[in-house]
């Protein structure tokens, strides 16, 4: 009978691993915990345990024929590392907010995302981006009265 | 002991309702709700209790109708931006996401439009009449759900969604328990200590769910939907006239079973103070997938769940009511806010409401009945105006989702740090969906975790350990149970009968 070869896809370790990472972060940041307030953690992490377990040892174990054809994690970039694009430009977004305001973040986060996406017609990026700018500001700032972070040039808050 | 109200003051009640004045606030709350449900990250309650001071100037049954009219129509409008662009309107709307959004697709926006529309008429006016003919008797039977009750409903919902909903029973359970521990983090109801905080202030309450519910959703979508150029899949039709609507409407019917006994799982669940819409429709998806024919259709886009999400979804207003203005306990966050317009205005619900003010309870609970009838009309308007967001390319759409996923996560707390957990959330949300882990899961149980928590704290303190083989905890525990064993169970019988 042929032996069977296992092999181990390792972003199936991703999700694993960052539970075991919060889960360690967070018994290291209750160590100073009154032990009533950490009856329920520890009966939840007592549950998580063995599910844990039992998942790592099914992609541990998984027969060859039924893993990945490799492992990688190609699909985070996606074509034309579109996917990273889009999350760089998110966190520049969160990056900039305080400082930009939130209409003009807006503008220029949609402007340059139009193009990072293969949108060529800069007016129309340009409308799209105003319209859509403009409508988040009166919905949000004016009519809902939300407290977002504006710039002041004096005579207008963006 | 005070009788039941007789026909003519049922009669009066109708007559109350049918002023051009109560007919106008109940539109304008229908428009209101329609709008307030299409946005995501806002919720009625929220745009409720900013709507409370002025209620003082429309008296006690115009208010309350413009409110009842809003919660009903905002619960069935936050199925459409989850229906077309992944994002839950309200976070009940989440299991709608699961189907809506992988019919839309496939290019059947329009259907699952229409059988979002027809599942909500149905379980709403299902639950309007429910509450019409049977509030003033049933109401008291939500008292005897005790603390270990709720702690077993909990896990019932938790195990339930968690079993069902993974690409596999281990990782589905596991994402429960995931969810549980994240929601550890935040100060603790009993000493009033913080746990895990991580150095953020902002954590001191917990994750907060609406920046996470946009982030797992709305915001983890786009990781997918930006590697294709169209929202729609390449070859499938974009959505156009109302053909497919109510071709999606007769779909629907077809399970009308279902149909049924979601809204009345929404009236049960929503019956039980606390527990709210968000709950019921993740148990409903979990029930109607667990009875289905087809469970393996699940989350590709299939009508029966989209039908159990909806059904359910408009089916709690009409159960949340009852508790509401027979006890004066209110059934959700919008019922406490419509209990406090009544209290504002001089009327206390309670046992003595329907004694005392029976024309204006029945006009009440008639105006939940015309709003549902509305909402079909209403809905279908809206529905085809909203579909056409399917011709948009991807590349315009995707940061518009982001923009509107970031300042919905914002609007709940008015925190910048909450639109940062959109995007940390949002990634998580894709690394959960990519490796087949229970996102459904995941977010219920971090929804549950302090009520589970809370619950069983004071089940504990009052009763001990006993207080769980009550009768009604026992029953629920014997359904989580079945609900593990069952579906091997039942597989394995299916496998020996094919062979």
């Amino acid at each position: 009978m042929a032996k069977i070869r296992r092999r181990i896809d390792l972003g199936e370790a991703i999700v694993p691993g960052l539970g075991l990472l919060f889960g360690g972060a967070y018994f290291l940041q209750t160590t100073d915990a009154p032990a009533d307030a950490l009856y329920w953690p520890i009966l939840t992490a007592l549950v998580a345990g063995p599910l844990w377990l039992a998942v790592v040892l099914s992609f541990v174990w998984v027969r060859r024929e039924e893993s990945r054809p490799r492992p990688r994690l190609g699909w985070l970039w996606g074509p034309g590392r579109r996917v990273s694009f889009i999350l760089a430009a998110s966190i520049g977004y969160l990056l900039v907010i305080p400082w930009l305001g939130f209409s003009l973040t807006n503008f220029v986060f949609m402007l340059a995302v139009f193009r990072g996406l293969g949108g060529r017609k800069r007016w129309t990026n340009t409308a799209v981006a105003l319209g859509i700018t403009v409508f988040l500001h009166v919905a949000l700032v004016v009519l809902m009265k939300q407290s977002l972070p504006q710039l002041e040039l004096g005579w207008i808050s963006l | 002991m005070t009788g039941l109200p007789g026909i003519e003051v049922i009669g009066d009640g109708l007559s109350l309702l049918l002023r051009p004045e109560s007919l106008l606030w109940l539109a304008l709350g229908m428009l209101a709700g329609l709008i307030v449900g299409g946005i995501p990250g806002f919720n009625d309650t929220n745009f409720l209790a900013m709507m409370l001071p002025f209620s003082i100037y429309l008296g006690p049954m115009n208010a309350v109708i413009f409110m009842m009219a809003c919660f009903c129509a905002s619960q069935a409008a936050g199925s459409i931006p989850a229906i077309l662009l992944n994002i839950p309107g309200t976070p009940s709307n989440a299991p709608t996401c699961l189907e809506g959004f992988r019919l839309t697709r496939q290019g059947k926006a329009g259907q699952a439009l229409g059988a979002s529309i027809i599942s909500s008429t149905v379980g709403g006016l299902l639950s309007a009449l429910f509450a019409v003919v049977l509030t003033p008797v049933v109401g008291v039977y939500a008292l005897s759900f005790g603390p270990a009750e709720m702690f077993m409903m909990a896990l019932f919902g938790l195990t339930a969604v968690g079993s069902l909903t993974g690409k596999s029973t281990i990782k589905g359970l596991f994402s429960s328990a995931l969810g549980l521990f994240v929601a550890c983090v935040g100060t603790e109801f009993n000493h009033g200590y913080t746990r895990a905080a991580f150095g953020f202030f902002e954590l001191f309450e917990g994750f907060p769910l609406i920046p996470v519910l946009l982030g797992v959703f709305g915001f983890a979508e786009l990781f997918s939907l930006v590697k294709e150029e169209s929202l729609v899949e390449e070859g499938r039709q974009v959505f156009t006239g109302y053909g497919p609507i109510f071709e999606g409407m007769r779909e629907a019917l077809r399970y009308w079973g279902n149909m049924l006994r979601s809204g009345l799982i929404g009236i049960i669940i929503g019956l039980i103070p606390g527990t709210g819409a968000a709950i019921a429709t993740w148990v409903s998806y979990g029930q109607a997938r667990q009875w289905s024919k087809e469970p393996e259709k699940f989350g590709t886009g299939h009508y029966e769940g989209l039908v159990a999400s909806d059904a359910c979804n408009n089916g709690v207003p009409g159960g949340a009511l009852i508790p509401t203005v027979t006890l004066g306990i209110p059934g959700s966050g919008t019922t406490l806010v419509v209990m406090a317009a009544l209290m504002i205005n001089g009327v206390t619900p309670g046992p003595s409401f329907f004694s005392e003010h029976a024309q204006e309870a029945y006009a009440i609970l008639f105006s939940l009945v015309l709003a549902n009838l509305l909402l079909l009309p209403l809905g279908l308007g809206v529905a085809r105006l909203a579909a056409q967001v399917t011709a948009v390319p991807n590349r315009y759409l995707v940061p518009i989702i982001a923009l509107f996923c970031l300042a919905g996560g914002f609007a709940w707390r008015s925190m910048v740090f909450d639109m940062s957990l959109v995007v940390v959330f949002g990634l998580l949300g894709a690394l959960l969906a990519r490796y087949g882990y229970s996102v459904p899961a995941f977010l219920l149980a971090l929804l549950l975790g302090p009520l589970a928590e809370r619950n069983f704290y004071w089940a504990v303190e009052i009763g001990g350990l006993d207080s769980f083989l009550r009768p009604i905890a026992l029953v629920i525990l014997l359904a989580t149970v079945g609900v593990l064993i069952l579906p091997p169970l039942l597989k394995k019988m299916e496998k020996r009968g094919r062979g």
